[in-house]
């Protein structure tokens, strides 16, 4: 099953890639109309919303285990952090060098992209807690749980601040063909896909890694 | 922009392959573990 996953997201975004770098790219900005940076919204957005859906994953996970106790979705929900910084990480790398290629500054405080710094540093605060607190395994889990509930807080921020706030960031994006269209949905798919993946490989490690720690201690 | 292509399609090839030796590497070392773990009666 995860290999017909993993063989899916390959096609879908080997295909995303090459309609998005040939017949659906998007022209550069009027000071340069020939430089490909605007292509970055095809790698841009999907890591946006992949980052806001491991938080979710991370939400559901850490109250299931507040609820239950389960270790498993405790792993689950580190797994799902890992994933998160990893897709926040290329949202604020992508949106930088897009920002300097469009408006020439690498950074600037604006609410989008203060909300967005906040749920990358808010994903490595999570990963920092972890593994500093001391005591049992069962604290330290349930303290991580209770932080990432709080740290949700975040997602609904970035949402209204890319919707409802005035901002040089874009709202939306309006495509000006079938091919940027079909790209777009692709590479979007193509990211679910491979967030989903990643999520699954690592949290399985995660589990066979305590599995083989507790056979040592026993 | 054909380089470009070239050069992502490339980088993704190879994450798809590291990606496919990992799931083998933990489906391995769930069937050894699920092997040794102590039957119930």
């Amino acid at each position: 099953m995860r290999r017909l996953l993993l063989v899916v997201t390959f096609l879908l975004m080997f295909g995303a890639i090459w309609i998005a770098l040939t017949v659906g790219a998007i022209k550069g900005p009027p000071a340069n109309p020939d430089s490909p940076v605007r292509n970055i919204f095809y790698a841009h957005v999907p890591s946006s919303i992949c980052s806001l859906i491991c938080f979710l994953v991370l939400l559901v996970v850490s109250i299931g285990y507040l609820y239950t106790g389960r270790p498993v979705l405790d792993l689950v929900a580190l797994a799902a952090v890992e994933v998160g910084l990893l897709f926040a990480t290329v949202l604020n790398a992508t949106g930088s060098i897009f920002s300097r290629g469009e408006w020439g500054v690498w950074w600037t405080p604006t609410p989008r992209l203060v909300t967005s710094a906040i749920l990358w540093f808010l994903y490595v605060a999570y990963l920092i807690l972890r593994s500093s607190l001391p005591g049992s395994a069962q604290r330290r889990a349930r303290i991580c749980a209770v932080f990432a509930i709080i740290a949700f807080l975040d997602v609904p921020l970035v949402i209204i601040s890319a919707r409802f706030i005035p901002d040089m960031h874009r709202a939306s994006f309006e495509f000006t063909s079938t091919w940027q269209t079909a790209a777009f949905v692709m590479s979007m798919m193509a990211t679910v896909l491979l967030a989903a993946t990643f999520i699954w490989l690592r949290a399985d490690l995660l589990i066979s890694e305590s599995k083989l720690q507790e056979e040592i201690v026993l | 922009m054909f380089y470009l292509c070239l050069s992502f399609s490339s980088l993704w090839l190879v994450t798809f392959i590291y990606m496919l030796f990992l799931d083998r590497r933990i489906r391995d070392m769930s069937k050894k573990l699920k092997i040794r773990e102590p039957k119930r009666p």
